[in-house]
């Protein structure tokens, strides 16, 4: 529970080795004639695909040739995570990591781990969010009256059962005291669409997905699950000043195929460092609210080695591992 | 009727086949992990399917045991010829399907232009003997075809082989 | 949105790509639609990695062409030389090829060539005033609706692409059956065999080449070769022959069609063969003299050809209103769809409709450009069935084994398409359809996660299923046209093959006879 406070920490350390620079692109890689495919694990219109598209649309115009996004969903990710990991290793396939590779590791679902990829770079971390219609609930007090009314009965959608947001709707369960129903969708889109539709109360999800509905006032946010306020919604309270501990979020990385040759790796690190400097980029980042945070490959490597275990052991702790 | 017991058979020995495969495909359903938190798990939707399939199997034995006989050519001369050609056409088609495999068992080795232009000759050939010119037609067509699709248009490297 | 509209055409009138994709999409679809064993389907799934690199726009609109032109160039063959491209053809061969014997063929290309652009533009403008409306109401389809409305589709294209049901639904299931080859949803894997390559599932495109191009090659080897018909040649300026008839025909017939075809196509699942079925069935009904339908008359093109183009307008709508698609090719376009980060659904409409106006206005637009080729090329593409089988199908073989090869990158994929292929060529020797395997290998996820969302809400209880009338609706009218389909149809059709053969009995004693007195009279 103390993982991703401390993470902070951790991180705020590494930037300063994040800004060691990635020797120059050499030699003919990238063929600006040759696309790049971007494996995306999350379905299109979720909260990572959306993430991410606009990240390697901007990274494209750094690297030199054109990424194309591919939409390779399901199993908790590890249906696209098995496919970059089978990809030829020329640099021509990329594709998204995210916090769930270590729920696929640690749950023993696909042969797969982040450490069979050559990590390349961070790109967002983000906090988790509870997210219900206007019109249901005002406050989380709100919210935690009708779970107790209704043991078991309120819907809370998450984005595949023993995912991410699966794990800290339970976490945030256990932690107040509650049952809820856990409802699992693909991505945040279909969370989305069921939550206006009503077939779910409540949505566990990250903010850029939710944001058009929220400035519309058809959604509300009730807390954020970050140590502090977040700029993107200065006016939700945490879980910490309401008083429950429950401070969890979520991360992405840019990763290559395994034995992806390190010139390739170090081409690819410098055309995600080059996006980070690029004011167009800090720009769409900051409007969508995505939380972008830069770490270099070596930064990164140390991120997850730190991070890995303490989710590990919060998933044993929620009882999600077998 | 022995044509139209045939053709009863055919259906009831692809019934048994798929009343097997059923079992099979439920048994292996029983195996998968339990759901967590709600979800019926797994191997739910699986094993449904393969109750489904099975019934499906029963009522298509059923029905090709009750339903009336088709119209068949009653003249023997001319059901043994149309079973001869049948027969004909049925191996034709099968060692179009071994060639099929040959083919991808050797393109990575001979390369494409080789295996291709090899290929597509033989199964010119099934398609008929009488002309060389249109054997020669067809695999040379069929590289070329490849080669402009593929390496030019889409710049999709293609493995050598040999040749490489 | 419809405020937009003039926005949305001034931008096919300003950018040239585009209507060259359009125009480029079209061409190619006729071409494809015209050789008999190649479909649109197809064709999309080999340009697919084409399109990666290009802008959304110009993707969808380059599909588009080619499903527009795919559907129609079937219709040319089917006159010409009696071979429909494709299933939805079928009932346009049986009055085209017969008023070509009469020698008239030009008329009867004419009028399949405006029948399709009047009824895909009836479709198109229909697909404009009804998809964002449709679009709103699918907020109301949550786990239980969605689960209903797949049933729906896999139940309708069990049914009316094989003649028997039984076949049908086993070739839904075997679909199906394939599409829980992987991890599931929630993260277990099934039928791998601890295969590294099947983690993944079986890939679709090696799946749906396997399908529909090996297999199609193989079944052409079982028939005897037989040397393709010659084709007549058709001056240019014949091509307006058919306005005179297509007059006396009048508007009512192509209206009435083409509504038959665009709600048919709103209908997943049903299809251009259904819909060209039963707007000829239709047209044959409410005639004053139904039996000459058959014998070369007009309306018996008009009908189908209107009915069938409507369709294809029709089936975009529940693509983009529910991410469903209805049939094989809107289930490849939905796969590109979804690579250029087009999600369908409500917020498809809300948020992109500076791309779905302008899809719409491309969709209308390839019917004007169909048209034009419709008429000039025709002749043309028509001849493309000439082509030698000995030359056509080895190059067809040797292209869908280097395709698979090609959408993979790996020798894998190419020995699933084969294994696919022939698997397919087997099932199609025992009279089952292949269509139903490949929507059952698309739909399958979309089935089996609202069928486990579903029971998950509810705490396992099934009635959910039927909890709201549109899941009851729609799952009622799949049991209706189950039963159609296994009871009622198939005695219509033995009754009318009864007809049938006794009407060529009958037309033939008359030839016989008429040949006789011709010889005695030198």
């Amino acid at each position: 529970m103390q993982g991703i406070r401390s993470l902070s920490i951790l991180g705020a350390g590494l930037m300063a080795g994040a800004l060691v620079m990635a020797t120059p692109a050499q030699a003919e890689y990238p063929d600006p004639n040759r696309e790049v495919r971007h494996i995306m694990p999350w379905g299109a219109g979720g909260g990572t695909d959306v993430v991410m598209r606009g990240f390697v649309d901007h990274l494209q115009r750094h690297l030199g040739t054109s990424i194309y996004t591919d939409n390779v969903t399901g199993g908790v990710g590890s249906v696209g995570w098995m496919t970059l990991k089978g990809a030829p290793p020329d640099g021509y396939t990329i594709g998204t990591v995210t916090y769930d590779i270590l729920t696929v590791e640690h749950q023993n679902m696909a042969p797969v781990s982040w450490e069979d990829f050559e990590i390349i770079g961070m790109v967002t971390e983000h906090a988790t969010a509870l997210v219900v219609r206007a019109e249901d609930f005002e406050t989380l007090d709100d919210f935690i009256a009708a779970a107790q009314d209704n043991p078991g009965g309120l819907t809370v959608s998450n984005a595949s059962t023993g995912g991410v947001w699966h794990q800290h709707a339970v976490a945030m369960e256990q932690e107040i005291g509650l049952e809820l129903n856990h409802v699992p969708y693909e991505s945040a889109a279909p969370q989305v669409t069921s939550l206006l539709g009503g077939e779910t109360m409540a949505a566990v999800i990250s903010l850029p997905p939710v944001m058009e509905y929220v400035r519309s006032g058809e959604m509300r946010v009730l807390a954020v699950m970050a140590d502090e306020r977040v700029d993107l919604v200065p006016d939700v309270p945490t879980f910490t000043e309401l008083g429950h501990d429950v401070v969890y979020g979520s991360f992405r990385f840019i990763a290559a195929p395994p034995e992806t040759p390190m010139e390739i790796v170090e081409v690819l690190e410098q055309a995600m460092y080059d996006t980070f400097q690029d004011p167009e980029f800090l720009a769409w980042a900051e409007q969508g609210g995505i939380g972008e945070r830069w770490l270099d490959r070596e930064a990164s490597i140390a991120y997850m080695e730190t991070i890995g275990p303490v989710i590990g052991q919060l998933m044993v702790d929620l009882g999600l591992t077998d | 009727m022995p044509s139209t017991r045939r053709f009863l058979r055919g259906d009831v020995v692809i019934g048994v086949i798929l009343l097997v495969l059923a079992l099979w495909y439920g048994l292996e359903a029983q195996n998968f992990r339990p759901g967590r938190a709600g979800d019926p798990g797994a191997g739910m939707f699986p094993t449904l399917l393969a109750l489904l399939l099975g019934a499906l199997a029963l009522w298509l034995i059923a029905s090709a045991l009750i339903s009336p006989p088709a119209d068949e050519e009653t003249d023997p001369e001319r059901r043994a010829q149309q079973l001869a050609i049948a027969r004909a056409g049925f191996i034709r088609a099968a060692i179009a399907a071994v060639l099929s495999i040959a083919f991808v068992a050797m393109f990575e080795t001979l390369g494409y232009i080789i295996s291709t232009a090899l290929y597509a000759a033989a199964v010119s050939l099934l398609f008929r003997r009488d002309n060389p010119w249109i054997t020669l037609i067809a695999a040379a067509g069929a590289v070329g075809f490849l080669h402009l699709l593929f390496s030019v248009f889409l710049n999709a490297r293609l493995p050598m082989g040999l040749l490489g | 949105m419809l405020a937009e509209l003039p926005q949305a055409i001034g931008l096919f009138a300003s950018d040239f790509r585009l209507v060259g994709f359009v125009c480029l999409g079209v061409i190619l679809g006729v071409f494809v639609g015209a050789v008999p064993g190649l479909t649109a389907t197809l064709a999309i799934a080999l340009l697919l990695p084409f399109t990666f690199g290009m802008p959304a726009l110009e993707a969808v609109v380059l599909m588009t062409g080619i499903f527009v032109g795919g559907i129609y160039g079937g219709s040319a063959t089917a006159i010409m030389v009696r071979v429909p491209g494709a299933p939805a053809n079928t009932m346009t061969m049986l009055d085209g090829y017969e008023m070509l014997k009469q020698g008239k063929p030009e008329v009867a290309l004419g009028l399949a060539t405006a029948a399709s652009v009047f009824g895909g533009l009836v479709g198109g403008v229909l697909l404009i005033l009804f998809a964002p409306q449709l679009a709103r109401f699918s907020l109301q389809f949550q786990s239980p609706e969605i689960f209903a409305l797949v049933v729906l589709a896999l139940v309708a294209v069990a049914a009316v692409s094989q003649e028997s049901l039984v076949k049908g639904l086993i070739a839904t299931v075997m679909g199906l059956m394939i599409s829980t080859v992987g991890i599931d949803l929630a993260g277990v894997p099934r039928y791998t065999f601890d295969t590294f390559r099947l983690y993944t599932g079986v890939p679709l495109i090696p799946l749906v080449i396997g399908l529909f191009a090996l297999a199609e090659v193989l079944r052409r080897l079982e028939e005897p070769h037989s040397r393709p018909k010659q084709v007549a040649w058709i001056s240019f300026r014949k091509i307006f022959a058919f306005v005179p008839v297509w007059r006396q025909v009048g508007w009512k017939l192509p209206i009435k069609s083409s509504l038959i075809g665009a709600v048919i196509g709103a209908l997943p699942g049903a299809g251009a063969a259904m819909a060209a079925f039963l707007a000829y069935a239709e047209a044959k009904r409410s005639s004053p003299h139904p039996e000459k339908f058959g014998t070369g008359i007009p309306e018996g093109i008009v009908a189908p050809e209107s009915s069938n183009n409507a369709m294809t307008g029709g089936a975009f709508i529940p693509m983009l209103a529910f991410g469903i698609p209805g049939d094989a090719v809107t289930a490849v376009i939905l796969g590109a769809l979804v690579i250029q980060g087009i999600v369908p659904g409500p917020q498809l409409f809300a948020q992109a409709g500076d791309l779905v106006l302008p899809l719409m206005v491309g969709f209308i637009f390839a019917y004007l450009v169909l048209m034009i080729v419709g008429l000039v090329m025709l002749p043309w593409f028509a001849r493309v069935a000439v082509i030698d089988h000995a030359v056509l199908f080895p190059i067809i073989a040797a292209v869908s084994v280097v395709a698979a090869f090609v959408s993979e990158r790996s020798v894998f994929a190419m020995g699933t398409m084969v294994a696919i292929g022939i698997g397919a060529w087997l099932m199609q020797r025992y009279r089952f359809s292949l269509v139903p395997v490949l929507l059952g290998v698309i739909l399958g996820p979309l089935l089996e996660r609202n069928f486990r969302r579903a029971l998950g809400i509810s705490g396992g209880d099934p009635m959910i299923l039927v909890s709201s009338w549109i899941a009851v609706i729609l799952l009622v009218t799949a049991a209706f046209m189950a039963f159609y389909f296994a009871w009622v149809q198939p005695r219509q059709q033995r009754r009318a093959q009864q007809e049938q053969e006794a009407a060529r009995l009958e037309r033939e004693a008359r030839e016989r006879q008429a040949r006789e007195t011709e010889g005695n009279t030198p």
